[in-house]
């Protein structure tokens, strides 16, 4: 997860996932289509001009969820509760009520997604956790170690990678998913359970006692610019619902 | 109680492992439920409750399951889950569901029971979590229970059982020596045959 150089990235990564979070709130009690789209089409907007989103990125990035929203959309249209009855096949029973319903859903997962995209799309990785430190009171020992353990991502896929061809150079073929999955876990997990301790021995070793009381490379503050972006966006979601 | 450098260090990694499990796990979804739809593919729920059991199991120490729950959801947000910030709200319903079990036997005890509560109980608040967020109260009411059943039963199988599975695996290969797992099972003098070179 790294920055891009949009106005979103310069802001506080905590207040930013704190606004998006407040909006998904507001999204969970909107019942109404408009409402919603009107909402989403915001995230899009801000990922435009606030966010650095090409318009090809942007179809990139968002295409695989549009299977995601016909699917959901046809769960709730025929399998929800209604009165006015459209169409009705086996099982399938689909209503005026239910066809609303499942639209208003559908746009709300897709405006969960595109604001999340928002925020991990521009947020570095070190200044989020940084200012979960600073502005969250998360403690040093749990910010560091998640930092520690983030940086193991890459890791594991190399590894796994290397556990692969190891097996391919030894002529093992990988017959079924079970078992190759079986192959794999157990050696990924206790190289890392091994590594976790070398790593605490190591921090520990060099002085880290997970205290408060120290200093930092980095710290990350709340400006004027984070608290604009949080009302501003607050307040035209909430007018949005009353539309 | 607090918390050894090497436990906070062990719950981290361990989560991002589950974490990078659920990512996969999500994109494997997505094709299934085009297929069986989502309440069919109901039956995959329980990966998504692995972390607590597998992580409460090992260090057994109070908030040991939220924590690792809530990593391991942060950690599919962070490197791109298709639920976007929802996968991070889920995690903390599943979260405090799979804590729950683990404290109302005041982290005592860490059985097969326990893990399967702890499984069960994820899958009952993640459904709290899918009536406030995504719509589930619009189902009819036989097929939300259904969807309920689902869940906890995978909850259950592939959240409690798996975790129990995985961990008593690593056990074996002695790397857990060190933590609250094993510690306890010296004083209970049962140790599997297998000592390591302490």
């Amino acid at each position: 997860m790294k920055a891009n150089t949009s106005f979103l990235a310069t802001l506080n990564p905590s207040c930013k996932l704190f606004a998006h979070l407040f909006v998904m709130f507001l999204l969970m009690n909107i019942t109404n289509m408009k409402g919603t789209f009107f909402i989403w089409i915001l995230a899009v907007l801000i990922g435009i001009f606030l966010g650095g989103w090409r318009i090809t990125y942007f179809l990139k990035r968002l295409f695989p969820y549009f299977g995601f929203f016909v699917l959901i959309f046809w769960m709730m249209a025929a399998f929800g509760e209604g009165q006015e009855t459209i169409w009705q096949w086996a099982w399938f029973h689909i209503t005026k009520e239910s066809l609303n319903h499942g639209l208003t859903i559908a746009l709300r997962m897709l405006a969960f997604v595109t604001y999340g995209l928002l925020f991990t799309s521009t947020t570095d990785l070190t200044l989020f956790i940084m200012s979960l430190i600073h502005q969250c009171k998360l403690s040093p020992k749990w910010a560091y170690g998640l930092l520690a353990g983030l940086r193991f991502i890459p890791l594991f896929q190399s590894e796994l990678n290397q556990m692969k061809t190891a097996h391919k150079v030894r002529g093992y073929k990988e017959k079924n998913g079970w078992k190759a999955f079986k192959r794999y876990a157990l050696p990924l997990f206790t190289h890392g359970i091994r590594k976790s301790e070398r790593i605490a021995i190591a921090m520990e070793a060099r002085g880290f006692t997970g205290t408060k009381n120290r200093t930092y490379y980095r710290t990350t503050k709340i400006g004027s610019r984070d608290w604009a972006y949080l009302l501003s966006l607050v307040s035209v979601v909430i007018g949005m619902t009353f539309l | 109680m607090t918390w050894k450098m090497k436990e906070v260090v062990l719950a981290v990694i361990l989560s991002v492992i589950c974490g990078v499990i659920y990512l996969g796990w999500s994109t494997l979804w997505l094709p299934i439920s085009s297929l069986v739809g989502p309440v069919g593919a109901g039956f995959m729920f329980g990966i998504w409750v692995i972390a607590s059991p597998i992580v409460a199991y090992i260090i057994r120490k109070p908030g040991a399951a939220f924590v690792a729950e809530v990593a391991a959801a942060a950690v599919e947000l962070l490197t791109g889950s298709h639920f976007g910030l929802s996968a991070l709200l889920v995690g903390v319903f599943q979260g405090m569901g799979s804590e729950i079990a683990f404290a109302i036997f005041r982290y005592k005890r860490y059985n097969l029971l326990t893990l399967m509560l702890s499984g069960a109980l994820a899958a009952v608040f993640a459904m709290i979590y899918n009536l406030l967020a995504n719509g589930f109260g619009y189902y009819s009411t036989g097929l939300l229970l259904t969807t309920l059943g689902i869940h906890v039963v995978s909850g259950i199988i592939l959240g409690g059982w798996l975790a129990k599975v995985v961990v008593d695996a690593l056990a074996k290969t002695g790397v857990l020596e060190q933590y609250a797992i094993m510690k306890e099972r010296r004083k209970k003098g049962d140790i599997n045959g297998h000592v390591s070179g302490l």
